[in-house]
């Protein structure tokens, strides 16, 4: 994670005084790339908890349907794929589990990560205020902003539940692989996350590219088909997509098929350079943030 | 020797105007200077674009701040007063200079900064909490107090949004009362919320500063909190500071240079750095039927001509003229589309007359605030664009009526004896 560390001098720098034992905080400018501060970030992690847990009561507050808005919307979207890319299309013939169940455990990372990057890439401007009128890590917006898509991530995992014992699938060793799939799915997050969060804070009209790049990526990651229909020779490509070897591990680690190590090795170091880029780019505008959003 | 809290060397905040704000705001605009840039082999761009349209919102300040000190922060609009906040509780950096701040910094700068209309008031309670800085342990210890000092503990579990304004105000300032910091950055915060809350938290912002040794920055239009707070003042102009004076010396040199401001026509006098329209207010007149005068008699007809210009792009201009006492408070408002439903639109320039046939206020000098608004947002405000004078009339005919020390406003009434 070196990517971030070409700091000029550190500048916002806490250091313990000996005269009175009160931290000294040195204000002054701050120029070009920045070192990542997770001290700060862990003295105001409480404010983390509060800003996540306020993402999560007001998402479920506020909607009638609440909690069962994240089981309506991914079953909806299966029963379709199911007619149009299952049936009508073929695409079932080509996958070794039901179609139902292969769509929906990709349906579920997929819409994890869309929802945590949608959120998060809105964090700053939806924010403005805090930042206008308050000092803390700025980092911590955008990373909040992905409590809520997690949540809704287990809340419709309980569809899959119910998937998997109909069509009788047997838990394998893999799914202890669960996690770590999971924490490169969320450094791929992260990554185009803050680096549309802070964009969108420079420049507004990323807010309407952010649904337009969500949309194009859907259809290039293996979500409603499998990598196995690509040509051999151009699988490599997908792979290079950060979520790309991430769904299909994370499809393999539930439903037990074989697993894809090198894609998914190559999907995650994809993800942390990306994440990697991301804390640059926004370690190094976030000084501008509340003078321009 | 004592350490001083905040030691500050010349700092300066400044800011590119012209492309609205600091870096260009549309992708668009970015990408087109940039290869303008490159077509043009300019060597030192930020030089080029420095020259033309820097506006320095704070230049050169040096202060040293002794801890437990509270010192006044006072100044015109625009004077630098917010940045110079900003600037120490590090939301934003300094473009120059340096400054060393001794112990945790806590800002408040807005009350109830983050609360969420959705969220019960316990739950604000700790959002809020944290988003000032607090760790939930601090929180949780002074939740007592809170609650108790918002008074509100029968709403605690209702959602903000059913809160009344007044409500919303006394928690977010009870959350604030009780921050524990070193050093305290206060805003313009007091102005809203009723009379009786305000003095309570003056006499809890008296107690933190004199049983507890702390810090406080205090930014205020009222001369009154400021005697009644502050050791000493900062008077800013114009991004420039006078230095730490005591406060009577502070408050003068802050008359001193409004009177001056007083002289520029309004369309020169200064402005807040986030009003970025082009001037609107371009002149006032006053006058009553003995001409123009800045001299009313209690209880007669006051007539206020403001001279509007640049609204072409204005589609719905509503103008407020305020009224404040000697003490810096507002005692009435006049606004264009409350009192007589007017909403400027289509008019590149116009001449607004605002007639107040009954003018009741007591005795005294009385200070005029123009604000202009294209609904939502305000794009024109000048502070204490002029001065008057109420003088003594025989309203009642007994020869005498009650004054601005026993009154605000002077109303007939009926006295008799009803045994």
């Amino acid at each position: 994670m070196s990517a971030f560390n070409v700091a000029s001098s550190p500048t916002v720098a806490v250091a313990e005084a000996s005269r009175d034992d009160l931290a000294v905080t040195t204000i002054q400018p701050r120029r070009g790339w920045q070192k990542l501060d997770l001290g700060s970030l862990w003295q105001y992690r409480d404010l983390l908890r509060y800003l996540t847990l306020r993402d999560i009561q007001v998402r479920y507050k506020q909607t009638v349907l609440g909690a069962a808005w994240a089981v309506i919307q991914p079953v909806a979207m299966m029963l379709v794929a199911c007619v149009f890319f299952g049936r009508l299309l073929g695409v079932a013939a080509k996958v070794p589990v039901p179609y139902p169940i292969f769509f929906f455990a990709g349906m579920l990372a997929w819409n994890f990560f869309a929802g945590a990057v949608n959120a998060s890439s809105m964090s700053l401007i939806n924010s403005a205020q805090m930042l206008r009128k308050v000092y803390f890590p700025r980092l911590i917006l955008p990373i909040a902003a992905i409590g809520a898509p997690a949540v809704d991530l287990v809340i419709s995992s309980l569809v899959l539940v119910v998937l998997m014992i109909w069509y009788d699938v047997a838990l394998s060793w893999q799914f202890m692989l669960l996690p770590l799939i999971t924490v490169s799915i969320v450094a791929a997050v992260l990554g185009v996350g803050l680096m549309l969060a802070a964009l969108n804070v420079a420049y507004r009209d990323f807010r309407y590219v952010v649904p337009f790049l969500l949309q194009l990526w859907f259809f290039v990651t293996p979500v409603i088909f499998p990598v196995a229909i690509v040509p051999e020779s151009w699988q490599w490509v997908v792979h290079l997509n950060p979520m790309g070897g991430s769904i299909e591990a994370f499809r393999a680690a539930i439903l037990g098929t074989p697993m894809d190590y090198g894609a998914w090795a190559i999907s995650t170091a994809a993800s942390m350079l990306l994440l990697a880029a991301g804390l640059a780019y926004f370690t190094r505008t976030e000084r501008r943030f509340a003078d321009v959003v | 020797m004592t350490t001083a809290a905040i030691q500050a060397r010349n700092l300066s905040k400044s800011y590119r105007l012209g492309s609205a704000t600091s870096f260009g705001s549309t992708l668009r605009e970015t990408l087109a200077d940039a290869t303008r840039r490159w077509f043009k082999q300019d060597a030192n761009p930020t030089n080029g674009s420095k020259k033309d349209d820097t506006f320095y919102a704070l230049r050169d300040v040096s202060f040293d701040i002794e801890r437990g000190q509270v010192v006044g922060i006072i100044g015109h609009n625009g004077a630098g007063k917010s940045t110079l906040l900003k600037l120490l509780a590090r939301i934003t950096d300094p473009t120059e200079g340096r400054a060393e701040v001794r112990g945790r910094i806590a800002s408040l700068l807005e009350v109830g900064t983050g609360f969420h209309p959705e969220l019960s008031g316990r739950e604000n309670i700790y959002l809020n909490g944290a988003i000032l800085g607090m760790t939930r342990d601090e929180i949780r210890s002074s939740l007592d107090a809170i609650i108790d000092f918002s008074g509100i503990e029968k709403f605690l579990d209702t959602p903000v949004k059913r809160y009344s304004s007044g409500m919303t105000v006394r928690l977010a300032f009870a959350i604030a009362a009780h921050l524990r910091p070193e050093i305290l950055l206060v805003d313009e915060v007091l102005a809203v919320g009723d009379v009786a809350f305000q003095k309570k938290c003056l006499g809890k912002m008296q107690d933190v500063v004199h049983d507890e040794g702390r810090t406080v920055l205090f930014v205020s239009h009222n001369m009154d909190s400021i005697r009644a707070l502050c050791s000493q003042v900062m008077v800013l102009d114009h991004g420039k500071s006078i230095g730490c004076v005591p406060v009577d010396e502070g408050v003068r040199a802050y008359y001193h240079a409004m009177a001056e401001h007083e002289h520029l026509p309004l369309s020169q006098r200064p402005r807040a750095r986030r009003c970025s329209h082009a001037p609107v207010f371009h002149a006032l007149r006053m006058h009553t039927d003995q001409g123009e005068t800045h001299v009313v008699a209690c209880g007669g007809t006051l007539n206020i001509d403001l001279d509007l210009a640049n609204l072409g792009d204005v589609t719905r201009g509503e103008c407020a003229l305020s009224i404040r006492n000697e003490h810096g408070q507002r005692v009435v408002m006049f606004q264009s589309q409350y009192h007589a439903d007017l909403v400027l639109t289509g008019l590149s320039s116009t001449i607004l007359r605002c007639t107040i046939p009954n003018l009741i206020l007591a005795p005294g000098t009385y200070s005029i605030d123009l604000v202009l608004a294209d609904q939502p947002e305000i794009i024109d405000t000048i502070e204490r664009a002029a001065t008057f004078e109420v003088v003594f009339a025989d309203l009642f005919g007994t020869g005498k009526i009650p004054d601005a020390t026993q009154g605000h406003v002077v109303m007939p009434c009926q006295w008799k004896l009803a045994a």
